[in-house]
């Protein structure tokens, strides 16, 4: 309902609105981690003005902001330069590099930087490259992991646009820089801003290769000082999401509000590379091989050596990689059901504010974003928190397995919102209209025609929820219930044992996993098209 | 009724009504209105006031709104928005009960796709999806169906053949029909009548004989048709033109602008104007003749028997014609 308007009129409801109660009602379990924050701090008692102004919080805060910012710009630049080279270009080999460039994604950031950090320095694989560490070290983990945030949703727009807008502007006299610069960029434009804020809000949550990196980050300040110092931890916490709300919110004001023009003509305009075809695949080589090929090959290394010396390295390799099934199959069965949870939960949001757009609805949308960027271990703080607390039979869900996905829900359901967000509006509204003159009512308009024409998208959003869930590490220690492993915790307990060897084959079979569902749910069906 | 967009009028004051069975075009240069006015009758958009009734049954009206799947109104989109997922039978059966099947394949069987039921929109060409369109949207047996410029998608020598199936298949239904145009002859071609709208407003209402022959305004004249605004003094049932006398359609006084449709003029030896322009179409020949300081069109079916610089005389061998007094509007 718009501003201004007197009365229910049923006229001028837009088509997301009826949904909207619904989303704000979902939004409300978003805020339980602000909530959390917000209760805790005020109980407390703690100074938060001291707190707030102390060095030991703006400190963390400017390094936070800093490491984020930089890894956002980074990825905006790498993810769509990719993107252009492997969708738009004559690249060579580009339908291989198009399978390889988005699995990055499937490596966790603790894993990665401790392979990096393996790999280089004194007794690393690689003993003659010195060893990056602090801002640059987690600067170039999370550039290398999270690249694909925004490669993936500006591959796709690519590959959608209009050729005719393209071939009007050579037509024009535009040289072909100028057209990529003056037409192909400012149509790609949403999508690398989604994208560069989903690694931004990543960038903040991040603890994994931060605290392995050494670097001073508010979610490390957070996490030290959570023992010792509640109230700090606590503050710093709200201050963080406060912080992501902001952002969240302010979004809305840059992102394109015109629709792309109606495609006409088949086909993309492909540029040739000519002389750079060298450098291009050169770096495109480059990306992969350290983002992907690299902590794999440290993987194998780590595992070789290990077998090498029986019992050197491994805590149950002996016999067999039977240890490895019981955390495999929680591994994927938490992530799919995760997946699958926060599509539905967020799907009425996403719905909302792709169709209805009033304030209550982007509010709701800004609440669900927010949590993203959160440190996981905040918001399984904040699920056992408010557990413990709920009435009655609520109460029992501590450390249950409902719990623990509810935790990967509200971590990650903005994954799956904007996703599903971006598919919706993508959806032409004709076809809605069309439904109404055949006499379709909104029920069967929604189940006839939006949602099977959103499920690629729906799947996509799954599939990134679904891969966040696998990595995830800290909520799923807090959460999962007693004796419930998954390869991400037995990596991390590996790596604290000091057995190389069994968190190299655990990798290889957490990436592994990562690469096969990603693809039987998402990439199958894109590379079809 | 009336369509506002901001403070704009989209539709301003427009009424008109049509007989069952009615085939009528609306037509109008673009952002006359004309799609706004379609969209408001199937219901996509909703009038600040007015009524509509169709059938008797009031659909729009001070307290009522009938949303467009409860009106029966069919409607075929100018990119024809066929459902990409869905098969070509299943886009025609969306409009349907469950269990009509069998008017699927009578709907198919009418647009001549019985064999392509299968098939995927995009598996289609533009004729085809056109088709399927009309099949969709004539299936349910719709009172009215709408026509949004749905031929401007087509290629030209594809357009008329299709242009002339559809009309033919949409009187053998027998259904009340409106189409959109920006093209004159096609509204010509399609319309029992003709609806000129301009600047959200119907000008004129008539068959295509009394919009050709009668238009009630000089920008109606030049809007269905090439057309001469020639200054002229009438005296009641004749008026004095720069091509000779001509009779009145109806009585006038004074100095008028007079309506004189290129091909009611003769084209001869004589000493009246100057060719200054020719051009073959092959079918007939374009004359543009300086007479005074006017200039006058001229169509003839004879291949061309003047060359730049001949002077010719001009005969008026048409129908009585319409005038309008002088101080009317100024048109180019």
């Amino acid at each position: 309902m718009r501003a201004g308007s007197k009365g229910p009129d049923p006229r001028r409801r837009r088509r997301g609105d009826a949904v909207t109660p619904l989303a704000v009602a979902v939004a409300v379990l978003y805020a339980f981690p602000i909530l959390y924050l917000a209760w805790r701090t005020l109980t407390l008692g703690g100074d938060v003005l001291a707190i707030l102004s102390s060095p030991r919080t703006l400190v963390p805060l400017a390094n936070s902001l800093r490491v984020a910012a930089a890894t956002a710009v980074a990825c905006a630049v790498v993810g769509t330069g990719l993107a252009w080279l492997v969708v738009r270009t004559d690249l060579p080999g580009r339908r291989w590099w198009r399978i390889l460039l988005p699995l990055p994604l499937v490596v966790p950031s603790f894993v990665g930087a401790t392979a990096l950090l393996a790999a280089f320095g004194r007794g690393g694989l690689l003993p003659f490259v010195p060893r990056i560490e602090g801002f640059w070290g987690a600067f170039g983990v999370l550039t290398a992991l999270s690249y694909p945030y925004v490669y993936v949703p500006v591959a796709a727009r690519l590959s959608s646009t209009a050729p005719s807008l393209e071939e009007a502007a050579r037509l024009l006299g535009r040289r072909p820089t100028g057209v990529v610069l003056r037409v192909v960029l400012p149509q790609v434009r949403g999508a690398i801003a989604a994208g560069t804020m989903l690694v931004f809000l990543y960038g903040l949550s991040d603890f994994g290769a931060v605290s392995l990196m050494r670097y001073d980050t508010i979610t490390r300040a957070i996490f030290s000082a959570r023992l010792f110092d509640p109230a700090t931890s606590l503050t710093l916490g709200l201050l963080l999401a406060l912080l992501a709300l902001i952002v969240a919110g302010a979004e809305r004001l840059v992102s394109p509000r015109r629709r792309p023009p109606a495609r006409v003509g088949t086909g993309q305009v492909r540029y040739r590379l000519g002389r750079l075809a060298v450098p291009a695949t050169g770096a495109v080589v480059g990306v992969v091989a350290v983002a992907l090929a690299a902590p794999i090959a440290v993987f194998v290394a780590w595992v070789l050596r290990g077998s090498a010396t029986v019992g050197a390295g491994f805590g149950g390799l002996g016999d067999g990689l039977g240890f490895l099934l019981r955390p495999t199959a929680n591994s994927a069965i938490a992530a799919v059901v995760a997946g699958a949870t926060a599509t539905l939960v967020t799907l009425p949001v996403a719905y909302a504010a792709a169709r209805g757009g009033g304030w209550a609805a982007n509010a709701a949308a800004a609440l669900v974003t927010h949590v993203f960027a959160l440190p996981g271990l905040v918001v399984a703080l904040a699920v056992v928190f408010w557990a413990i607390r709920a009435p009655g039979p609520l109460g029992y869900l501590y450390q249950t397995f409902p719990l623990l996905v509810l935790g990967y829900v509200l971590h990650f359901g903005a994954q799956a919102m904007r996703t599903t967000q971006a598919a919706l509006a993508e959806v032409s509204r004709r076809y809605d209209e069309a439904g109404r003159t055949l006499g379709a009512g909104a029920r069967r308009r929604f189940v006839a025609i939006e949602l099977p024409l959103v499920v690629p998208g729906l799947l996509a959003g799954g599939g990134l929820v679904l891969l966040s869930t696998l990595k995830e590490l800290p909520a799923t220690l807090l959460l999962a219930p007693t004796g419930f492993e998954t390869l991400a915790t037995r990596i991390w307990g590996a790596a604290e044992d000091g057995f190389y060897a069994e968190v190299g084959i655990t990798s290889l079979v957490l990436v592994g996993l990562s690469a096969l569902l990603t693809w039987f749910l998402v990439l199958r069906h894109e590379l079809r098209r | 009724m009336t369509k506002r967009f901001g403070d704009v009028p989209a539709v301003a004051d427009v009424s008109f009504s049509m007989d069952r069975g009615e085939v009528l075009a609306l037509l109008g240069p673009s952002g006359c209105g004309k799609t706004t006015l379609l969209r408001v009758v199937a219901g996509l958009e909703a009038p600040e006031d007015g009524r509509l009734v169709v059938d008797g049954e009031l659909l729009v009206g001070p307290g009522t709104f009938v949303p467009p799947e409860r009106r029966r109104i069919g409607m075929v989109f100018q990119d024809w928005a066929l459902f990409p997922h869905l098969t070509v039978a299943k886009n025609v059966a969306f409009g349907l009960e469950r269990g009509e099947s069998e008017r699927v394949a009578a709907a198919l069987e009418m647009v001549g796709l019985a064999g392509l039921a299968d098939r995927y929109p995009d598996e289609l060409s533009g004729g085809q999806r056109q088709r399927v369109a009309l099949a969709r949207a004539l299936a349910p047996r719709p009172r009215v169906v709408l026509f949004d410029e749905p031929f401007s998608n087509l290629d030209a020598a594809l357009r008329a053949r299709v242009r002339a199936e559809v009309v033919a298949l949409v009187r053998e239904v027998g259904t009340t029909a409106i189409f959109v145009t920006h093209d004159q002859e096609e509204a010509f071609a399609l319309g029992d009548r003709v609806a000129v709208m301009r600047e959200g407003r119907i000008l004129q209402v008539g068959t295509p004989t009394e919009l050709y022959r009668r238009p009630v305004s000089p920008w109606v004249a030049t809007f269905v048709g090439e057309a001469n605004l020639l200054p002229g003094a009438a005296r009641g049932e004749v008026v004095e033109t720069l091509v000779g006398p001509l009779p009145l359609a109806d009585p006038l006084e004074g100095s008028c602008r007079v309506v004189v449709r290129p091909e009611h003029l003769e084209i001869g030896n004589g000493y009246l104007g100057l060719v200054t322009g020719v051009e073959f179409y092959g079918h007939d020949t374009s004359y543009r003749v300086a007479v005074g300081d006017a200039t006058v069109s001229v169509r003839s079916i004879a291949a061309p028997r003047f060359g730049i610089g001949d002077r010719v005389a001009l005969t008026y061998v048409g129908p009585p014609v319409v005038a309008y007094p002088a101080p009317a509007e100024v048109a180019a």
